[in-house]
């Protein structure tokens, strides 16, 4: 703030940036959360909706309860013969989040699956050979986790000797979340990150040249993180845009948050969104299925078919309201 | 039940390594080394850029070998180098050393590798798995759960019958007599060092098939060896392994039948031991089988 900055962005966590908020809020300063997945991010008090939404601040990323919803229609589309499910989170808030909303969507699209009780590994954990033994011994049809990072590459890995995924001498479906790039050539169907265009869509350009940028740098794929930022920056790049298009003149901060509120169109590697006004949020149609190995050419994973498409009410709660509130009502 | 036992058996081979490593210097040197977890990190970094090498199983299954030798060099180095000249200036100047050593390392070890975890499992997918009436293990599992047994049935072997095994559990006895007898403590001490930070770096490359790297796991395995040495008795091989394999069981069958609570029973026996039997299980001042 003493820089007077305009814009805030790529702050990750939920706690973070519902401390970041008021702060931004107070000083007119944009705050755009890319990568939180809270739903309240946005609202003026986290228990209270009524109490409306912080003037300058955006969320620009799916939720979580998209996260789950989306993963829940991809086994109930994709996988129909699934009859036993097990998950795996880590123990903390974003893991049993996860477990809820997958549990209650699982609830209501396949009542006559079984749900075995989730497993909660302790986040960063290195050793994860006594849940896999867990989940060898269960041989479920399908598993389910939102780990992410590290952890789901050190569970991916401790995994994949047990023989008990398909594609490495099994029949079990593992549904991956986020960082998927351990399974990356290994012909393991990992399902896409519930998001569009399994974490952005590699025929965006711009996007694309990052990830071949950074994996030829540093080894790694970078796809969720850069995917966030990006459609962060390019939301905020629409809005100036739009305002700029509607006064003929570039336009001030004021001028600029009316066109955010009112985003019609946002071209990001997400594909394209639009702005929610009453809560902030943009929305997207998504697209997910399995993970392909690398069908364009590029040196990158791609979503291949089966995939679904879900528009944004199929996934997202409507404004102002929670996850397993809006599952209930289904 | 047999795949948590070999679970628990792998974590307990594991915490053996290292807290055997950290009870031998601090009972020869009296010097709790809170750096010995990076010894730990560095060896699986060092088998990561061995295994970069090539695919070939036996250049894998070497790694930990050499990347346990590299870590005790640069263990004798840092002994040599650093700490010899904190030694009888009290407790808080080796305690501030090997703990700022941790920070000096963790940015070594970034400039080196970088900041993203590592991991390489191409050892245990070559290895494939071994049916045991039913459920099927990873074999690397199982090597890795023998070929920590045989490094500890080695060092027994080293500390109770041979003269060099005499000399060091001499000097943990009396450095001074010992020195008086002729012997060069200074290298009691350097070779004590190797040892130790040889396990440590040994037991991190047994684990990059396994767990892989990333800044952070070395104060995550210190922390862990420190419960096995408060558990086990400071200076005690013997506490050392009972108190591993105590505690990789428990771990193991926690997650499996208290899943909630399954690291809080792990500092819960810490916590009773510390209570009960201030000393450790098999308490002592002494390196001893």
């Amino acid at each position: 703030m003493q820089d007077k900055v305009d814009v805030v962005t790529g702050i990750p966590g939920t706690n973070h940036t519902l401390a970041v908020a008021p702060v931004c809020d107070e000083n007119n300063t944009f705050f755009l959360q890319c990568q939180a997945r809270a739903e309240y991010g946005t609202w003026k008090d986290p228990e209270d909706p009524s109490k409306g939404v912080f003037d300058w601040v955006f969320h620009t990323a799916n939720s979580t309860t998209s996260h789950a919803v989306q993963a829940a229609y991809m086994v109930k589309e994709l996988f129909p013969e699934t009859k036993v499910i097990a998950q795996i989170h880590q123990d903390y808030a974003y893991g049993y989040d996860n477990y809820n909303y997958f549990t209650a969507a699982i609830k209501k699209l396949m009542p006559d699956a079984e749900l075995l009780d989730p497993l909660y590994p302790k986040i960063f954990s290195p050793d994860y050979t006594p849940y896999v033994s867990e989940l060898v011994e269960a041989k479920p049809d399908f598993i389910f986790t939102s780990l992410w990072g590290t952890d789901f590459t050190r569970f991916v890995d401790q995994l994949i000797p047990y023989k008990l995924l398909k594609g490495t001498g099994g029949n079990t479906i593992l549904e991956g979340y986020w960082d998927f790039y351990p399974a990356i050539g290994r012909d393991i169907p990992v399902f896409g990150h519930p998001q569009p265009f399994n974490q952005g869509s590699i025929e965006y350009e711009e996007y694309r040249n990052i990830l071949i940028w950074y994996k030829k740098k540093y080894g790694n794929l970078e796809m969720g993180a850069v995917a966030d930022i990006i459609s962060s920056f390019y939301t905020f790049k629409a809005a100036v845009e739009k305002a700029y298009d509607e006064k003929g003149a570039f336009p001030t901060r004021d001028e600029i948050r009316d066109a955010m509120e009112n985003l019609r169109k946002v071209s990001t590697p997400y594909g394209e969104g639009i702005m929610r006004k009453e809560d902030h949020r943009v929305l997207w149609t998504i697209e997910c299925g399995v993970l392909a190995e690398d069908t364009k050419g590029y040196g990158l994973p791609y979503l291949y078919k089966p995939k679904i498409t879900l528009e944004p009410s199929k996934h997202e709660p409507p404004a102002f309201m929670k996850g397993t509130d809006w599952i209930a009502k289904w | 039940m047999i795949p948590q036992i070999i679970n628990g058996l792998i974590f307990a081979s594991i915490l053996f390594l290292v807290a055997t490593g950290l009870t031998i210097i601090w009972g020869i040197l009296r010097v709790v080394n809170f750096a010995h977890g990076s010894f730990y990190l560095m060896g699986v970094f060092i088998a990561y850029s061995i295994t970069r090498l090539s695919t070939d199983p036996a250049l894998h299954l070497a790694a930990p070998f050499i990347a346990g030798a590299i870590a005790g060099i640069v263990g004798i180095a840092f002994e040599r180098g650093l700490l010899k000249n904190v030694y009888g200036r009290g407790e808080l100047f080796e305690l501030l050393l090997t703990y700022g050593m941790i920070f000096v390392f963790m940015d070594v070890f970034r400039i080196l590798w970088g900041s993203m975890p590592i991991s390489d499992p191409t050892i245990t997918f070559k290895l494939g798995v071994i049916s045991l009436g039913g459920p099927v293990v990873p074999l690397y599992n199982i090597y890795l759960i023998v070929i920590a047994a045989v490094l500890a049935a080695l060092l027994w072997f080293l500390l109770i019958k041979t003269k060099v095994g005499m000399i060091i559990r001499a000097t943990s006895f009396d450095t001074e007599v010992t020195s008086a007898f002729g012997v060069n403590v200074n290298w009691v001490y350097a070779l004590t060092f190797f040892l130790g930070c040889f396990l440590a770096g040994f037991a991190g490359g047994l684990m990059l098939p396994i767990t892989g790297a990333w800044i952070g796991l070395d104060v995550d395995m210190l922390i862990l060896a420190l419960v096995v040495l408060v558990v086990g008795g400071m200076g005690s091989i013997k506490g050392a392994l009972v108190a591993s394999l105590l505690i990789g069981l428990v771990r193991s069958f926690g997650i499996s039948m208290f899943p909630a609570i399954e690291l809080a029973i792990v500092y819960l026996i810490m916590i009773v031991v510390l209570i009960v039997k201030p000393s450790g299980l098999f308490g002592g001042v002494e390196v001893e089988g």
